[in-house]
């Protein structure tokens, strides 16, 4: 596959949604203004945008296949056949994304020309999907979550419930800020709870701490509760 | 008729779960190789495909146009594509098939054209039969002759 067929595909999917539900076609407009005014500062811009549109256009998919069947009946059918993390995604985030007003957006570019999306805890992060999707847990892990809802993995495990987590390896003078931070973009999104995770990469076997207190709580925190654990 | 009814139930709901796979695929395939993971969706990911984002519009601005006229001209082709999407403007029908056209591989455009001339009339609904197989055909031809004239237009309007 070419990279201009990103495009193509944009295109279609523009034009479905157009009749479907123009919340999606607006936003699809909209990614594609800002890919259109991209000047890409880093080696790394390109494959970033390839991998961001890749996956909102199979999220966008997933999300027309959805809204086309027939009757509510089957609509809720088929998000009932998902884990609750991935219903939670498609039910509630990724629409609400769609039809509300994202502020964090435009800053995405700023941070994509700086370089600053790579991630310094993507390593870190891959080890705790690994080891949650080994033991039985779901996981969505969407670049929308992470730069707009201070999310970086949305987690279900053997319950009916989903939990949004962020994992930070900030020392403890700036924690206060980024719990504040984080507490208030959850709120702004209506996500009813919320898992902080601060971890010092020093402290051993902190993926195994990490993943005990994710998949416990994806189980059993209560809604209202915007927890944090420090390792 | 419920047997059916529940069998095309199962299947929209298989090609649901088909697509939210394919989003997870992407997402682990994400989680594993980091940005390098582009280069299994795009084989061209450090070509100049973002500095022509913008470009490209301009050139299927022009493309649209020029589409528009050969629709518009005595062009057996032309005249069949007219006849078979009655109803349509041709600018609207221009427009669907500049996007045919940007597949990269020939194939697929021959048979995303062909999907449009279909869609676009009450083929589908028809029930099958052999005089229906015999129209399949010529579509297919029809649309093999669109994606020539289409590619000739393309040309032109690249090295005017």
């Amino acid at each position: 596959m070419q990279a201009k067929d990103i495009k193509n595909r944009l295109k279609y999917l523009r034009r479905e949604a157009s009749i479907v539900d123009p919340s999606l076609a607006n936003r699809l407009d909209e990614i594609n203004r800002w890919v259109k005014d991209l000047k890409p500062g880093s080696l790394t811009a390109k494959k970033f945008v390839i991998l961001f549109l890749e996956q909102l256009i199979r999220d966008a998919e997933v999300w027309l296949r959805l809204k086309t069947l027939p009757s509510y009946e089957e609509q809720q059918t088929a998000l009932n056949a998902l884990k609750p993390s991935l219903k939670f995604w498609y039910s509630y985030l990724f629409p609400k994304w769609l039809s509300e007003s994202d502020s964090k957006f435009y800053i995405w570019r700023q941070k994509l020309m700086s370089g600053e999306f790579s991630g310094e805890d993507s390593e870190l992060i891959a080890l705790v999907v690994d080891s949650i999707q080994r033991r039985g847990g779901t996981v969505v892990k969407r670049y929308i979550a992470d730069f707009s809802m201070a999310t970086d993995i949305i987690v279900s495990s053997s319950h009916n419930t989903s939990l949004c987590v962020q994992l930070t390896s900030l020392s403890e003078d700036f924690f206060q800020d980024k719990f504040n931070n984080w507490e208030s973009t959850l709120r702004f999104w209506k996500i009813d709870k919320g898992l902080l995770l601060s971890y010092n990469p020093g402290v051993t076997d902190f993926v195994d701490r990490i993943v005990n207190v994710t998949l416990y709580n994806s189980n059993n925190l209560e809604t209202g509760i915007y927890l944090t654990f420090s390792f | 008729m419920g047997k059916d009814m529940s069998i095309d139930c199962q299947k929209r709901l298989d090609k649901f779960i088909e697509s939210v796979e394919a989003a997870q695929k992407l997402q682990n395939d994400i989680v594993r190789y980091g940005l390098e993971a582009a280069y299994k969706y795009a084989e061209d990911v450090d070509g100049d495909w973002l500095e022509k984002w913008d470009e490209d519009e301009t050139l299927q601005t022009n493309f649209v146009e020029s589409v528009t006229t050969f629709l518009e001209s005595d062009d057996w082709v032309a005249v069949s594509v007219r006849k078979q999407l009655q109803g349509k403007s041709l600018c609207e029908i221009a427009t669907q098939l500049e996007d045919c056209l940007r597949l990269s591989e020939s194939e697929n455009r021959v048979f995303a054209i062909k999907t449009v001339l279909v869609e676009s009339t009450n083929f589908g609904q028809i029930n099958r039969t052999f005089s229906d197989e015999n129209d399949t055909v010529d579509l297919l031809d029809l649309a093999e002759q669109l994606v020539k004239r289409l590619e000739r237009i393309y040309e032109q309007e690249q090295y005017s």
